[in-house]
């Protein structure tokens, strides 16, 4: 069953979609990730303009991480001005994301432009991630305990603030600049930023772990809702049809991947999205190498004349 | 059943006033209408010649996409990977779809400076460049247009027009479902056996899309903020309804 997104374009398989949604949903489940670095990519590879493949998936983005953000707020695990302190250098980022994807669509650079850049992201958080979990795999066979974090310089510069849920006394400047780098890359590559959210706030913020997933899904929401609308306005690259029936799936597989994640080590599942990350890059790497089958890009400027 | 409805009527029609034109064409459904779970749609063109005066006629039979102003761009190479390149051409007057059919194998034995005349064949077709100085880098350009096109079936060369009988003829021409919305118009052009036009008839169509695939595209042109603002609220709506089921479950 063919379905028409009307943004993108193109008729894409009913079923296709739907079990990409259920395997990324799956996965994101799994490793308690957003997804949007697997999906966008994945949808790029289905031929979906990769201006509004970014643009649909944080719109995807938003309502599986307001979902996940309403969980950790019943549990109180949210520090709200933590939360607000990352938001003002995010929605600033996110702005500016679109603006630089409106930038990029006018030169007609986006793709290869969204391309790179998600090599570059994967192969280093991928191999981040493998060299990390094979290395604490070691860590346990030797019986070690990875050691608490400690105050760096980061935190000591101006404009401090106690930040009480969290136990902390740090400047705003380290959340808001980090914020300001997730929102530009939560709009021009359409990912939540989780995977840079989470270690960032922990190793270098020193947050305790318990809020950090709570305070980095309030982080996302915000951001990802200021990204769908500055696309849509901007550059009208935001498929609904294509975002909802992605969250259908999504919703569904985030379910099953939770339920068998339990059953998991933390290392082996690292190791596990560590090698899943790489192989999406090495595919990503073949498409802009490989001469494509179209070498040229065709552009409308207006129609029916 | 609707078609065959249609070719009675049809011959009915002429049979009624026979006004001795040597070709009469008409169209099944001049409202094609594509709808969000579509996969594809089809002109549906009838005609007759008139036998008696002419024998081994030539039909061909040309469908043109409502036009638009395009720009093609070439890629190209740097360290190894592909950039968009600085080489463009626009066109001005580009239709978005093009069929060509005939009853004959080929066109190659026909003469060239007719065809050139009449536009026919997707060389001959004027589409206003911004520079027509040279004619090679022109076709070098059509010529990616056509590849495009033919990728997305938006481009179909054929000689499938049925004839039933002397007098009556059928051609179908399809549309994909990514077919531009706009009026279509059908050629058609009747030649005799030397390759002499005798008569030609104008047709149109009119696609449009209708459906919910449509209104948001509409709708995002016309309110983009709004339509970003309701995407929004849709999508936290959804991880509402979401996060509540599977608190139940």
């Amino acid at each position: 069953m063919e379905i028409y997104l009307p943004i993108a374009g193109l008729p894409v398989n009913f079923f296709i979609l739907m079990s990409l949604g259920l395997v990324v949903g799956f996965l994101s489940g799994m490793f308690g990730v957003g997804g949007g670095f697997l999906m966008t990519p994945m949808l790029m590879l289905l031929g979906i303009p990769p201006a509004v493949a970014v643009a649909s998936e944080a719109n995807h983005i938003l309502a599986a991480s307001f979902s996940g953000f309403l969980a950790h707020m019943r549990r109180l695990n949210v520090d709200f001005l933590m939360g607000f302190i990352l938001l003002t250098g995010g929605i600033i980022g996110s702005i500016l994301g679109v603006l630089l994807l409106k930038y990029l669509l006018i030169i007609g650079q986006e793709k290869i432009f969204i391309s790179l850049s998600y090599i570059f992201i994967l192969i280093f958080v991928g191999l981040w991630m493998l060299w990390e979990s094979l290395s604490s795999l070691k860590k346990i066979n030797k019986g070690q305990i990875n050691k608490l974090h400690e105050h760096i310089w980061l935190h000591g510069l101006p404009f401090k603030i106690k930040f009480r849920k969290s136990h902390l006394y740090i400047s705003v400047i380290p959340p808001i600049c980090i914020g300001f780098i997730v929102g530009i890359l939560s709009s021009v590559m359409g990912v939540g930023g989780g995977f840079i959210l989470v270690p960032a706030m922990i190793y270098i913020l020193g947050m305790p772990t318990q809020v950090v997933i709570g305070t980095s899904l309030l982080q996302i929401v915000f951001v990802t809702s200021v990204s769908t609308i500055m696309h849509s306005y901007i550059n009208q690259t935001v498929d609904v049809m294509l975002s909802s029936l992605l969250l259908i799936g999504a919703v569904v597989g985030a379910q099953i991947g939770t339920r068998i994640m339990v059953k998991l080590k933390g290392e082996q599942i690292r190791f596990l999205l560590a090698i899943i990350i790489i192989i999406v890059a090495i595919v990503l790497v073949g498409e802009i190498l490989v001469t494509p089958n179209e070498a040229f890009i065709i552009e409308n400027i207006k129609e029916n004349i | 059943m609707k078609s065959c409805i249609f070719i009675f009527l049809f011959i009915f029609q002429i049979s009624q006033s026979y006004s001795r034109e040597p070709l009469l064409t008409d169209i099944v459904d001049k409202d094609i209408n594509i709808t969000a779970s579509f996969d594809g749609a089809k002109i549906i063109i009838y005609g007759t010649i008139d036998s008696k005066l002419y024998k081994d006629t030539i039909l061909i039979i040309n469908v043109l996409g409502p036009s638009s102003q395009l720009k093609i761009r070439k890629k190209e190479k740097h360290f190894g990977i592909w950039f968009a390149g600085n080489k463009e051409m626009e066109f001005f007057k580009a239709p978005g779809y093009y069929a060509l059919s005939s009853n004959i194998e080929d066109l190659d034995n026909f003469n060239d400076n007719i065809l050139k005349e009449l536009q026919i064949g997707w060389e001959n077709l004027q589409m206003d460049t911004n520079f027509s100085s040279n004619i090679n880098t022109r076709d070098n350009y059509k010529n990616l247009l056509k590849i495009f096109y033919k990728n997305r079936g938006l481009f179909h060369i054929g000689n499938n027009i049925n004839t039933i009988g002397d007098t009556l003829f059928r051609a179908e021409f399809i549309l994909p479902a990514i077919t531009p919305t706009g009026i279509y118009s059908i050629k058609s052009f009747l030649f005799n056996s030397n390759g002499k036009l005798i008569s030609t008839w104008n047709n149109s169509v009119k696609v449009s899309k209708e459906g919910l695939a449509e209104d948001l595209y509409d709708y995002s042109i016309e309110h983009p903020f709004l339509y970003g603002l309701l995407a929004t609220l849709g999508a936290i709506i959804a991880g509402y309804i979401g996060s509540e089921i599977f608190r139940r479950i």
